[in-house]
């Protein structure tokens, strides 16, 4: 685990273990946020159709998944608050039985400002490197130079 | 009441029902996302810091803003025509949720991006407010949507499964 901002440099790169998306994952989540629109249908030919899989589960699970990674380095031990997302964009369209994962890669370290900041780029993929989520996130993040 | 993006007018807004979170709602969301971070689940820690007691989870927020209209006005967030949500921008957790809290969740038709082929774009500037009216969440969808008369002739849906969401 790392500590403080100065311990990230652009580029550095985590990955999470993989996490098989099941039908009781997806039916929990559903009765939990009433988003019921893997549970609901309006004829019964749709019900035929693949599981709905909500795109806000797959990005919250996806951010959770990256604490998994091997290197325990996402969050820093002097995380101070979570800045907010730039963008989110969905792609391939996620399936049940899938096996996704995440990636993440620092995209920039600001130590300027009253506050320091890093920035990622992170993606959940599936099996087959298909990219289902996308994002560039933010975290402010304590200096070592302000705590000397 | 199906709608479909001819539907849409810019600067129409929602407000949906309240949801109460509790406690229980901390502890589930943690089972449901695996997201175990003390700040929010450990009560003896998190009184000796600011907030004086546990944060919710900012994607138990997101996440719980589309159900609530669940219970109401659901074709003003994903109507018969939805296909997808293209995306969020800006997304920010400006103030924190505690437990206790009331939430709701305010859309605002920030904008209607018709395309050449059968659909479009609802932009929906998102809010999530507590019952002090504090916004702990702000961010904005782009849902593509189907136009009527594409939509018509491919029979009734709600778009339960018409897309990844």
């Amino acid at each position: 685990m790392r500590t403080w901002l100065e311990e990230y440099s652009v580029g550095d790169e985590m990955r999470s273990p993989y996490f098989r998306l099941r039908t009781e994952e997806i039916v929990n989540y559903a009765r939990y946020t009433h988003d019921l629109r893997p549970l609901l249908f309006d004829t019964p030919e749709r019900a035929a159709e693949p599981m709905f899989i909500p795109p806000l589960y797959l990005l919250s699970l996806g951010m959770c998944l990256l604490s998994q990674s091997e290197e325990r380095s996402y969050l820093p031990e002097r995380l101070i608050a979570f800045l907010g997302f730039q963008t989110v964009t969905f792609g391939a369209r996620a399936q049940v039985d899938d096996l996704i994962y995440s990636w993440a890669a620092v995209d920039a370290v600001d130590l300027g400002g009253r506050r320091g900041r890093l920035w990622y780029r992170h993606e959940v993929r599936n099996q087959d490197d298909a990219v289902l989520v996308a994002n560039r996130h933010g975290m402010y993040v304590g200096r070592r130079a302000d705590e000397a | 009441m199906k709608r479909w993006l001819e539907d849409f007018t810019p600067g129409e807004e929602l407000t949906s029902h309240g949801r109460t979170v509790g406690e229980a709602d901390f502890l589930t969301w943690a089972g449901i996302d695996h997201s175990y971070a003390s700040v929010h689940l450990d009560d003896q820690l998190m009184r000796s810091t600011p907030y004086g007691q546990r944060i919710g989870a900012g994607f138990m927020t997101l996440d719980l803003s589309v159900g609530l209209f669940g219970q109401g006005d659901w074709s003003f967030y994903w109507p018969s025509g939805a296909l997808s949500t293209e995306s969020w921008e800006d997304l920010d957790f400006p103030a924190a949720v505690f437990i206790g809290d009331t939430l709701r969740c305010r859309r605002v038709i920030a904008g209607i991006e018709p395309g050449d082929d059968g659909t479009g774009v609802v932009v929906h500037d998102v809010q999530v407010i507590n019952q002090r009216d504090e916004i702990v969440l702000a961010g904005r969808e782009r849902i593509r949507v189907r136009k009527r008369d594409e939509g018509a002739g491919s029979g009734p849906t709600h778009g339960t499964a018409g897309g990844h969401g």
